[in-house]
């Protein structure tokens, strides 16, 4: 009984505080962000409350496409037009840097303040970008949290390099990841030496199916996007070659949407693919 | 056939002709198999070399890559070449083509919807929709076209259910789930044989066993149609029944041969023509020819996409389109001198 009663205590006083730390927020901190993009839809979910949220994408909004969409119910959606923008009364528009490229000019145009993102490659990148996002929403505190909680979990699943052999992405259209790529980090970290850049491949871009066979990598990875949709491209994920194409005769499957941006998320498709490696089972 | 105006080639004696068009199949299925893009670009000497250092990848790539795809191309070759020298002596029309009349786009557009709404991408359904559109199209065509069955008429008819069909494929293909399919459009139109699988094969054979069947019955009666409706009647052949069987047989070929490969073009027009001066010019004895030759043309296509150095591989039907378009403009060219 005086245990619940302390929680209670505890509880409201925390509340208390956070309060008086959004309280004491700065005035310049916006509060009515728009987010034009996948990547900055799913940082600015992360750093701020979904209140100084006033509209993200609608792939932000899409569980097949952000790990985050269920932060994002109840907020308006767009897609990436400059009127939806200018509609949603926005004190800071968030936008990638490669897309939304005439909304975009047309916003600085008007006056509004454009923040562009890169979506970062790497988990130092990782850092820098959220850090820096972080000062511009006035969330330094929150991204100091997520960042030291992503290198905690990272921590725990990593391995010596090369400690479970090669590995390749193989994707729909026979798409892979090189370096720089989250992919590629994540299999650094867990000691897996990915395959595609001794293969020629830059930072993304496909390989044949044979040439993929011939490589022979130990592990073959499968970055799943939208199983449930028939599609060529998504067929040859399931070519019969594949259940032999690795040593371990073994595909490993992670949600891809947790590596499509840089985001803390990947500290989750770190843990998956880490399971899957000491799962013996095939 | 305006025999007269035609080039005077020699007749070939049937087995001469048969035997030679299948060795010539015989000698491209095994460049096939020892031809690729990827680990084993040099042809036979790669592959020696890798089946050296890796035999067992090697035999993965043959096995379950080369192997395949080789034996699609056979049959979706055999199967339009089949169907095109069946349409041809059935419409007593030189240009006929499962391609041109809109059977193969019509078999697509059932396939998508099949493929992208239905059964989920592998299935035995596939081929049933690629066949219950070509089935519409081709049944059209016969009634559009009545009795007279004039070029005109039926080239005409093959555009506007072409037309009609692709723009009907691409709008499901953008009301389908998967965002990959609005760019699929490409396989559909132009067709490949690119990492399909034993499966896709196996999906194909057993409905164009059937069509090939059904369109060898029609042998004897389309060298009796060749001398005239009337006449092929008096002769004792049910043109109706005749019809039907062309009909569905060349549903069962076409429908399951763009079902798992794309509409293929101009293989069933080029084919049927190269030979027929060799077969002295009679539609039955054009059939199994034709096949075999369709083969052939088809393998040689394939090859050809994985020889010529894209950086993306080409379709097939790129290839069979440059050869097939300029072939039917000089038809054209000798149809008019021929038929005014």
């Amino acid at each position: 009984m005086i245990h619940a009663w302390t929680r209670y205590v505890v509880a409201a006083l925390a509340v208390l505080a956070s309060a008086a730390a959004s309280a004491a927020a700065r005035a310049d901190q916006p509060r009515r962000i728009v987010s034009m993009n996948l990547c900055t839809d799913q940082m600015a979910l992360l750093l701020v409350g979904p209140e100084r949220i006033a509209s993200i994408s609608f792939l932000g909004a899409d569980p097949a496409e952000s790990p985050l969409a269920h932060l994002a119910v109840g907020i308006p959606i767009n897609h990436g037009l400059a009127e939806e923008v200018i509609a949603a009364k926005p004190d800071l528009v968030l936008a990638g840097k490669y897309t939304t490229r005439f909304a975009k000019a047309m916003l600085t145009r008007l006056g509004y303040k454009v923040v562009e993102i890169e979506s970062p490659e790497t988990i130092p990148g990782i850092h820098a970008t959220l850090t820096s996002l972080a000062a511009v929403l006035g969330a330094e505190a929150r991204a100091g949290e997520l960042l030291a909680q992503m290198d905690r979990r990272l921590a725990t699943v990593a391995a010596p390099a090369g400690r479970f052999g090669s590995a390749i992405v193989f994707d729909a259209n026979g798409f892979t990841v090189g370096r720089p790529g989250l992919a590629d980090e994540v299999m650094t970290l867990l000691g897996l030496v990915n395959k595609a850049p001794e293969l020629g491949i830059g930072a993304y871009g496909q390989v044949p199916l044979e040439t993929m066979l011939a490589a022979r990598p130990d592990r073959i990875i499968n970055l799943v996007y939208r199983p449930g949709a028939p599609s060529i491209a998504n067929a040859i994920v399931n070519h019969p070659a594949l259940r032999h194409g690795s040593r371990s005769g073994k595909t490993l499957s992670v949600p891809g949407r947790l590596l499509t941006c840089g985001t803390p998320m990947i500290a989750e498709a770190a843990e998956r693919l880490a399971a899957s490696l000491a799962d013996p089972a095939p | 056939m305006s025999a007269a105006a035609r080039p005077a080639y020699r007749e070939v004696r049937p087995g001469l002709l048969i035997g030679g068009l299948s060795l010539l199949v015989l000698i491209l299925t095994i460049v096939s198999v020892i031809t690729g893009r990827g680990a084993v670009t040099g042809g036979l000497g790669d592959l020696i070399a890798l089946w050296q250092r890796d035999a067992e990848t090697a035999w993965l790539i043959m096995s379950q890559v080369r192997v395949p795809r080789t034996l699609l191309a056979l049959l979706v070759g055999a199967s339009l070449g089949l169907s095109g020298a069946v349409l041809q002596g059935l419409l007593r029309n030189p240009l006929a083509e499962p391609a041109l009349l809109g059977a193969s786009s019509s078999a697509a557009l059932g396939a998508v919807t099949v493929f992208y709404f239905g059964a989920g991408g592998l299935s035995y359904l596939l081929p049933a929709g690629g066949m219950a559109g070509t089935l519409l199209a081709t049944a059209l065509l016969i009634l559009l076209g009545g009795r007279a069955q004039d070029t005109l008429t039926l080239m005409l008819a093959g555009v506007a259910i072409n037309a009609l069909t692709a723009a009907l494929t691409s709008l499901a293909l953008n009301f389908a789930p998967s965002p990959y399919a609005a760019l699929e459009i490409v396989f559909w139109i132009l067709g490949s044989f690119a990492d399909r699988t034993l499966d896709h094969v196996f999906m194909a054979l057993p409905a164009m066993i059937v069509g090939w069947v059904l369109l060898f019955s029609v042998g004897r009666p389309l060298d009796a149609l060749s001398l005239g409706e009337d006449t092929a009647a008096t002769l004792g052949f049910d043109m109706r029944w005749v019809k039907l069987r062309a009909v569905l047989g060349t549903a069962f070929c076409v429908g399951a041969a763009v079902a798992v490969t794309g509409v293929i073009s101009f293989v069933g027009l080029v084919v049927p023509h190269l030979i027929r001066p060799l077969v002295g010019y009679r539609p039955g004895r054009l059939l199994l020819p034709s096949m075999i030759g369709g083969a052939a043309l088809m393998l040689a296509a394939d090859i050809g996409v994985r020889m010529i150095p894209t950086a993306l591989e080409l379709k097939v039907g790129v290839i069979t389109a440059l050869i097939g378009a300029p072939f039917f403009l000089h038809l054209l060219v000798v149809l008019r001198r021929t038929r005014p």
